[in-house]
């Protein structure tokens, strides 16, 4: 074959020997093929085994093809014209009066009332949106509320008698153990290291202090916690709070504390909340602060 | 006319040589199975006696106080429990020693199994009574399934899904491969460094018994994908993807196409 | 040929195709190995197209809990939604189904990887100019819309990590002033955990997602092919004269050829090496976490942005703006928005109004050399930063150190790159300007000519009588090579120094490794 134009001519040596590994890529690359079968109708499981005869297969296939054009293909060059995308000014004026036709571009008015008659239809289009989903004022407060006692994930109310000191405990409030948001985290601290906040003295009796689960930086559960600095660390993004004074951030990009639950111990000696979090838990949205 | 290109572009299909060793060997990586973990420093060998008050004598007593009470070097016993007299010795945390990397614990026992028994009833009488006793572990009494989500509520964010370990701010956390279910429930009962105690309200004794189920289940983890890649996740695989997908792939098409 | 003849004249009846299929088989494509990479990323998305379909048959794209009583007894008599239960399902008990799940993630992988190579060459040999600005303005939407539908892809499943991210999309979405809680509250149907999160997330990924992608792919390709290819220069190229191989035969076979290793490489991937094993991560509940929880590669930027930014918040009449806002909104909308602009940006920067069809070096252009790499080396810190955690851990380095340097690279970094890149391509272009080219076309005739000269129409390799041959300097690239060598050597150092083995201990050594709170007691 000539390799500039394509016609062919007699097979050179080269030419033949280019066919022979063609066809020997060709045929592994079937014989490849017949093996996937075969292992998925044995078994179907070893993985290695399907992806290893897919891959082969496809891969000889890939050569052999790349081989033949390479060796067995025209090789050129070839060219050819760049088109010319300008097009003459008459041609331009052509168009533009064709569009013209009828008068049409110069209707202003029916034009721009279909126009008016369009961005009503829009903003229609656009009002269903409201269907997809609730108000979102439901995320500022919490089931927590005065008098609600604490209770563990599974149900069961919490001792103060049962937490031992440097402990923690995941609490909900009691008949909201699903609600994402209650979550928070009772820890009993050691008794004197707790410096808390003004106006939040009373929160924390006997060394417990609570603080919501939800990260104020991007909402996920902060469930690390560091018994020896009395720190709470957030896995996502590595924001971690003070315990001991009011969760502020010591590290990480979160911006805000963890909000606070007031803590009271009853009569029978339960953990119960006296309201609900110091403020709405987690990141910050538009109407937080309202 | 055109003018005869450069010089005839030969691409024969030898040129590709080095993609046969590249895939093979990265087949024989991924294929082959992983090694275990980085092998723990030898434990060294204490004498064979099982007296306990001579091995705390010889080996506690000048950091712990010659009655465990403490010293500037080490914190007091008293009080702490026998768990955690048997977590400490049984994972090698005690006695000190110079580590390779302050990542590998649980390490090799310094002392046998006999020695840390006497040494448990010798501490807790002298002063640790008081604390956590021994936790009772079954993990066939707990449910895989239920040690899990407890595992991921609140265990998986230091220690990872996997239970392969992590790091606090400035502190590594360990991996609990190697731990055995006593130790696990030890750990959760006494909270050891940093890691905080989990009593009987967070963590009821059926809880824990599932938790050291799921860590047990964790060992050798259901790997049916292939090669788990450490079970690093989503870092090694973007990695893989560039390292030897689009390196692989460029190599090809450097070879399909030309060059400039 | 017999059969083909027959097809042939059949459909010349009913369509008419003689002409049209001559000058498709003359339709000439350059063979420059660097302009298949748009390619590698088309052949992923058909790869994904082909193995998503096999997908669909058994996803259950439903939030409703229900309890698994399937072969993989960890999970067993667990709680967890339709879509993580069918997908373990798929994963463990369909023949064949984990490596198509398997090939399908790698390829998306790949797809991203390929697109951002592709984008890269582009932007690097200046292929975004007139007239092709609106082929790089319907890419770079392209790669928005990959980004979204990877993303949405690999949050299906509801497993622990994903589920993670989810729930730092929602609160991205929450942070855009005004409407943030609108666009949560609608988008995602509620309060998250939302049950409505996994069928949307399903209808953007299969069909909104990928019609998108279809539609603009079309658009793509027929710019494409209506402009045809650019070039680099060479000898007989010139922006009026395309050299290349035909279409039909060489680069059809070579184009398939590419399709096939494209296939093998995600089959061997998908068959040999583990990704996403959903079953080991567990489902999500909006109270698990997890250590070293890293969304896939080409969301890695956006994690890093939300990692370092630190946490300063504006106060505008009673209401806050929350530095999520600006990590994960703010900044990556402005950048996208300067790559759109960028085409118009460089045409007002540089006056250069004229229709382009051969490529620049990039060492021809080395302000926007530098400029790229600046941005490529930014995108890689961020990168790099969204596993802060991993690498700190991987280091034995606490976090805020690791922290504070990254935050501190994502600036100097790029500009040490840029300012880098800027002076090798000053060393190596030719000091001399050459001879204006073509003839400019269109209406921008009289717009002032550029500062920046057009390449000679001749063989790069034959340098005209007037051009002197460039001095290199080799003074800064021998030094940069120094460097880089000697970092990576450190490196390789550093890394085979920590793996060496350890000392035996010392029994009555009793060295004090990490320091316990000293207290005085009375013994």
């Amino acid at each position: 074959m000539d390799r500039q134009t394509g016609l062919m001519q007699e097979l050179t040596p080269k030419e033949r020997r280019a066919n022979r590994v063609v066809l020997a890529c060709f045929g592994l690359a079937a014989l490849a093929a017949v093996g996937f079968i075969v292992v998925y109708w044995a078994a179907g499981t070893d993985m290695a085994a399907l992806g290893g005869t897919v891959g082969a297969c496809f891969l000889l296939l890939a050569a052999g093809l790349g081989h033949w054009s390479h060796e067995l293909m025209p090789e050129g060059p070839f060219e050819e014209e760049y088109p010319t995308l300008r097009s003459p000014a008459t041609e331009e004026a052509e168009t533009l009066a064709t569009l013209d036709r009828g008068g049409i571009a110069r209707r202003r008015a029916l034009l721009g009332a279909l126009g008016v008659v369009g961005a009503a239809l829009g903003a229609g289009a656009v009002s269903t949106l409201r269907s997809l989903g609730p108000s979102p004022e439901s995320l500022v407060h919490t089931p927590w509320r005065g008098g609600r006692l604490a209770v563990t994930p599974e149900g069961d109310v919490v001792r103060a008698s049962d937490v031992p000191v440097n402990s923690v405990v995941s609490i909900f409030p009691q008949g909201f153990t699903t609600a994402p948001d209650a979550q928070a985290l009772l820890i009993r601290l050691p008794p004197g290291l707790n410096r808390p906040l003004p106006g939040r003295a009373s929160w924390a009796p006997d060394g417990f202090v609570c603080y919501s689960k939800v990260c104020s930086h991007a909402g996920c559960p902060v469930n690390l916690y560091n018994r020896e600095k009395h720190q709470m660390q957030c896995p996502c993004h590595q924001s971690t709070f003070d315990v001991l004074r009011g969760a502020e951030v010591l590290f990480g990009p979160a911006g805000a504390p963890l909000v606070q639950l007031p803590l009271a111990i009853t009569a029978d000696g339960l953990i119960r909340s006296t309201g609900d979090f110091s403020g709405p838990p987690g990141p910050v949205f538009w109407h937080k602060y309202r | 006319m055109t003018e005869p290109c450069d010089r005839p572009r030969r691409r024969p299909l030898w040129r590709l040589w080095w993609a046969l060793p590249l895939v093979l060997a990265v087949i024989g990586g991924l294929a082959l199975p992983s090694r275990s973990a980085a092998s723990k420093p030898p434990g060294g060998t204490a004498s064979g006696s099982v007296d306990p008050a001579v091995l705390y004598q010889e080996h506690c007593s000048s950091c712990h106080g010659v009655r465990a009470g403490g010293t500037t070097r080490a914190p007091s016993l008293r009080h702490v429990g026998a768990a955690a007299v048997d977590f400490y010795l049984s994972t090698g945390r005690m006695p000190k020693r110079a580590m390779e990397s302050h990542k590998s614990p649980p390490y090799k026992p310094y002392f046998s199994r006999p020695q840390i028994n006497a040494l448990v009833r010798y501490v807790t009488r002298i002063a640790a009574h008081g604390g956590p006793a021994i936790p009772a572990v079954d993990p066939a009494l707990g449910t895989v399934q239920a040690g899990g989500q407890l595992f991921r509520e609140n265990c998986a964010a230091c220690h990872g899904w996997g239970g392969t370990g992590g790091e606090l701010t400035d502190r590594p956390i360990p991996a609990l491969t190697e731990a055995t279910p006593t130790q696990i429930a030890e750990a959760i009962r006494i909270g050891p460094s940093e890691m905080p105690i989990f009593g009987s309200d967070a963590l009821t004794n059926r809880e824990v018994d599932a938790i050291a189920a799921y860590v047990a289940s964790m060992k050798h983890p259901r790997d049916a994908g292939g090669d788990p890649l450490s079970h690093l996740g989503p870092v090694a695989e973007g990695t893989i993807v560039w390292v030897i997908g689009i390196v692989f792939l460029l190599g090809v098409i450097r070879w399909i196409g030309k060059r400039a | 040929m017999k059969p083909v003849r027959r097809l042939n004249a059949e459909l010349d009846e009913r369509l008419g195709t003689q002409s049209f299929l001559t000058s498709a088989f003359d339709h000439i494509f350059p063979d420059n190995w660097s302009f298949m990479l748009g390619e590698v990323a088309f052949y992923c998305f058909i790869l994904l197209v082909v193995t998503g379909v096999y997908l669909t048959m058994f996803f259950d794209p439903s939030d409703t809990q229900v309890v698994y009583h399937g072969t993989y007894g960890p999970l067993r008599g667990q709680s967890m939604s339709m879509a993580y239960e069918s997908t373990v399902r798929l994963s463990l008990d369909v023949k064949a189904g984990l490596l198509f799940r398997q090939v399908h993630h790698w390829a998306a992988d790949l797809f991203l990887a390929a697109i951002c190579l592709h984008l890269m060459r582009i932007f690097f040999s200046g292929a975004f100019r007139k007239p092709r600005d609106i082929n790089w303005m319907v890419g770079v939407t392209l790669l928005l819309v990959s980004l979204f539908v990877g993303f949405t892809g690999y949050s299906l499943p509801d497993d622990l990590l994903s589920g993670l991210g989810l729930r730092i999309a929602y609160s991205i979405a929450e942070s855009v002033p005004v409407i943030g809680g609108w666009l949560t509250s609608l988008f995602f149907g509620g309060q998250f955990p939302s049950d409505q999160l996994t069928h949307r997330l399903f209808i953007a990924h299969v069909l909104l997602g990928p019609g998108i992608i279809a539609a603009l792919l079309a658009v793509h390709l027929s710019v494409l092919w209506r402009q045809k290819h650019t070039q680099f220069p060479g000898p007989g190229r010139s922006d009026k004269r395309l050299v290349g191989s035909q279409l039909w035969p060489t680069y059809a076979a070579r184009s398939l050829s590419l399709l096939c290793a494209v296939a093998g490489t995600v089959a061997l991937l998908g068959g040999l090496a583990q990704i996403n094993p959903i079953w080991l991560y567990g489902p999500y509940t909006p109270e698990s976490a997890s250590a070293a929880a890293q969304p896939d590669w080409y969301i890695l930027w956006l994690e890093g942005s939300l990692r370092l930014l630190p946490g300063l918040r504006v106060h505008l009449w009673g209401y806050e703006i929350s530095e999520v806002f600006w990590a994960a909104v703010f900044i990556p909308l402005a950048c996208f928005a300067l790559m759109y602009a960028y085409p118009a940006l460089e045409r007002w920067w540089t006056g250069d109004r004229f229709s382009h069809n051969v490529l620049d070096r990039p060492r021809d252009r080395p302000g926007r050399t530098a400029l790229g790499v600046a941005a490529v080396t930014a995108a890689l810190v961020l990168t790099v930063a969204g596993a802060q955690d991993v690498l700190a851990e991987y280091l034995q380095v606490s976090q805020p150190p690791v922290t504070y340097a990254l935050r501190g690279l994502v600036i100097l970094l790029p500009a040490l790159t840029g300012v880098t890149a800027w002076k090798i391509c000053r060393d190596l272009r030719a000091p001399k300007p050459v001879e204006m080219g073509e003839e400019p076309q269109g209406k921008s005739a009289e717009a002032k000519p550029s500062p920046w000269r057009y390449l000679p129409d001749r063989a790069r390799w034959e340098p005209g009588p007037e051009a002197e041959q460039p001095a290199a300097r080799t003074g800064l690239r021998g030094w940069v090579a120094a460097a880089a060598g000697a970092t990576g050597g450190l490196v390789v150092g550093l890394a085979a120094g920590r793996r060496r083995r350890p000392p035996p201990p010392d029994p009555d050594a009793g060295t004090v490794v990490d320091e316990r709170v000293p207290e005085e007691r009375s013994p």
